[in-house]
């Protein structure tokens, strides 16, 4: 190894590395909802290995990988996006083989009881919302799986209780109104310690 | 003799079911495999990340450590016995190189790298230097343990390669998917620029590949060789058969067994 060679090594590694750090701080976006059982955000973001193993086996296809745009610790992670579909493992609809924490190779997503999970919860804007602006819509009230988390004012307009909301996405999923008049958050969400 | 003659042809096969297998069959990311509940075949770089990451005590004590850690003595050992075999006949990414190289050798563009000016222009060595690949795997390593997450893998052209086909028609990828495309445009300075001088997962597999003892090219002995240099030229990572002693950058991809001019080399198996 050469005087000059080993420079050149040091130079552009440390070039590099410092890349990666502007990158990681400048590239922050928003919380991501994650998967049933993933744990606490920092851990997750260590022990995911960006396999995407669960998002190409999740039956309803609601887990898609994170890009650029999420963040650059983020890219590559998995992340729940319900308008390509709800999270069924709330319901205790996946079966075995599409279960995401026993498809996980690291334990970035561990099993939890179904009465455990919340991923967080969803909001509605009411200037969107068919219900609230006059027209006849019940489609969230009646996709909701969980008793309470959203009730009815005169038994036409829907309002939400977030801290009854686990953050499936049904409601997400299956809203008519154009531009969706919900949206899922990962306010709330609980989260397991890594084991 | 026929061997010879069929021996790209059966490397195009391998690498094109593998390609084919990767983007359109499993849609996996080549660096984890999952075959089966807690069988992973991993790359080793990536899981090196992840306990820089997770830091080794933590890593030691979890889950991570147990299937990932099996992968990647799955994935050594087969670079222990097949040298960097990975990067010639099955990485998903070597292959879009080749195809691009392909592209470039039909199109009769002579890369700037292989014009007389350029290739022996001292001051562009910076460029054409081996120890490039290892200071970006040294700096995915430091950078992985500094901010916590592996982030090397954030800009993997291979990851983001596979991701985009998990994503598939929907192509949910973002600004790093020009990651390929700019590993391919490298290909104009000269075939398989990324492979032979920055690629860090090829980096550490050349590191491992110097326990490789089998599948080496080797100039006949008794045959009244030149030393003329063409296999320096024909061989993606510059190695002169008749000089080099460690043959650790060897991909095995056999080029220079099949097109050697004068034909006088072979491949030992041991």
């Amino acid at each position: 190894l050469e005087r000059r060679q080993f420079l050149q090594l040091i130079g552009i590694g440390a070039f590099l590395t410092m890349l990666y750090g502007t990158l990681s701080f400048t590239f922050r976006g928003k919380r991501l909802i994650r998967p049933p059982g993933s744990i606490v955000e920092d851990s997750f973001i260590e022990v995911c290995i960006r396999c995407g193993a669960c998002a190409q086996k999740c039956p309803t296809g609601a887990i898609v990988l994170a890009t650029l745009n999420d963040g650059f610790k983020e890219l590559g992670t998995p992340k729940i996006d319900a308008l390509r579909g709800p999270c069924e493992r709330i319901q205790g609809r996946c079966e075995e083989g599409a279960l995401c924490e026993r498809i996980c190779p690291t334990g970035a997503i561990q099993r939890v009881s179904r009465e455990d999970i919340k991923t967080g919860s969803a909001v509605i804007n009411t200037d969107r919302c068919i219900a609230w602006t006059g027209g006849s819509c019940l489609v969230c009230y009646e996709v909701c799986p969980v008793r309470d988390a959203i009730s009815l004012i005169d038994e036409t307009r829907p309002v939400f209780r977030s801290d009854l909301c686990v953050g499936c996405g049904r409601c997400v999923y299956a809203c008519p109104a154009q531009p969706k008049a919900l949206t899922l958050t990962s306010d709330g969400d609980k989260r397991p310690l890594p084991q | 003799m026929r061997l010879r003659a069929k021996i790209r042809t059966l490397r195009w096969v391998s690498q094109i079911a593998f390609l084919a297998v990767w983007l359109f069959l499993i849609t996996g990311v080549v660096c984890t495999v999952i075959l089966g509940p807690g069988f992973t075949v991993s790359e080793p770089l990536g899981v090196l990340q992840l306990i820089l990451a997770r830091g080794v005590v933590g890593t030691a004590f979890s889950r991570l450590s147990m299937t990932l850690v099996v992968g990647v003595a799955l994935f050594i050992g087969v670079t222990v016995l097949l040298g960097r075999a990975f990067c010639a006949w099955s990485c998903p990414l070597g292959t879009i190189i080749d195809l691009v190289d392909r592209a470039i050798q039909k199109l009769k563009f002579k890369p700037f790298f292989s014009r007389r000016n350029l290739g022996t222009d001292r001051s562009l060595g910076i460029l054409r230097n081996g120890m490039n690949k290892y200071a970006v795997l040294a700096s995915a390593l430091a950078g992985s343990a500094l901010f916590r997450s592996p982030v090397w893998c954030s800009l993997c052209p291979i990851g983001t390669l596979c991701r985009g086909a998990i994503a598939g028609a929907e192509l949910s990828v973002g600004a790093e998917l020009l990651t390929v495309p700019a590993v391919g445009a490298m290909s104009l300075g000269e075939k398989r620029f990324w492979c032979r001088y920055l690629c860090p997962v090829g980096g550490f597999l050349t590191i491992v590949s110097k326990l490789n003892p089998f599948l080496k090219p080797r100039v006949s002995h008794d045959a009244s060789h030149r030393n003329c240099g063409a296999c320096t030229t024909l061989c993606p990572e510059g190695i002169n058969i008749c000089e080099e002693k460690s043959f650790a950058r060897c991909t095995k991809c056999f080029d220079c067994y099949a097109k050697c001019p004068l034909g006088v080399i072979r491949v030992d198996f041991l």
